[in-house]
């Protein structure tokens, strides 16, 4: 379960996107294209078979 | 074209210096969503989860000045009082980010309860993720993810972990922490 902080968080946060004028947007694509980077750095390390298991169970998926 | 330590993206970058401070003071381990993104799992996190040792205040005073003068700040407070008596000694966790900035964060919390402490005493770096990082075991990631989170998310994050490490984690020992999480929950209620 999440905790009280998170929640203070959330409101921080949005708070921040009202008054950033915009500057918000970097901050946040960079974090969230830094989390799909290090995804696909995983990825390329798998062995070719365990890249496709890990491939057709996200197919399989949607 | 070579490329060094700014190979590196900030994410992972602000996980290892965090991470190198606080190892100089106390025990740690990184769990959670953080653990499945470095092994490939295509999804996002809101923060990167760290459990520490129950530290006293004078130990953990010294851990808070170390983080602020390398440049990070805690988002419930600036006084080491505060953050230790108001939050992390009642159970709650704490943010810390860059000085100025709103991401990415670490969420720390002290260890609860045993069980807690044994996932820092069977902690372990993971040479896959490429991080200088140490992680709760991929036995107690596979447990809690499927016995305590239990989300959609989580258990597709269990899957994924359990088919990267193929072969090579215990299933004994993923019994034995869910045995030990089932209880933890009955002593919860």
């Amino acid at each position: 379960m999440r905790d009280k902080t998170h929640l203070e968080q959330i409101r921080k946060w949005a708070s921040y996107i009202k008054k950033s004028d915009g500057k918000w947007k970097k901050e946040f694509n960079e974090f969230i294209n830094s989390q799909i980077i290090m995804a696909e750095k995983a990825l390329k390390r798998l062995t070719p078979g365990k890249r496709r298991k890990i491939l057709f169970r996200k197919n399989k998926k949607s | 074209m070579r490329r060094g330590v700014s190979d590196k993206n900030i994410l992972e970058k602000f996980a290892e210096d965090f991470c190198k401070i606080v190892e100089k003071h106390v025990k740690y381990i990184v769990c959670s969503g953080f653990v499945a993104i470095a092994h490939g799992r295509s999804r996002s996190t809101e923060d990167i989860d760290m459990i520490i040792e129950k530290i006293p205040f004078e130990k953990f005073s010294k851990l808070h000045e170390e983080l602020v003068k390398k440049g990070f700040e805690c988002m419930q407070s600036s006084d080491a009082k505060k953050i230790f008596y108001d939050y992390l000694i009642n159970g709650d966790s704490v943010r810390y980010t860059r000085k100025g900035k709103f991401l990415p964060e670490m969420e720390l919390k002290f260890a609860k309860d045993e069980l807690d402490n044994e996932q820092i005493k069977n902690r372990t770096k993971l040479p896959f993720t490429k991080l200088d990082i140490f992680f709760s075991s991929i036995e107690s990631n596979i447990a809690f993810k499927e016995e305590f989170l239990g989300s959609e998310k989580d258990l597709e994050d269990a899957e994924h972990l359990r088919i990267i490490y193929e072969g090579a984690f215990d299933e004994k020992i993923i019994n034995e922490i869910k045995e030990k999480i089932r209880k933890r929950k009955k002593n919860e209620r």
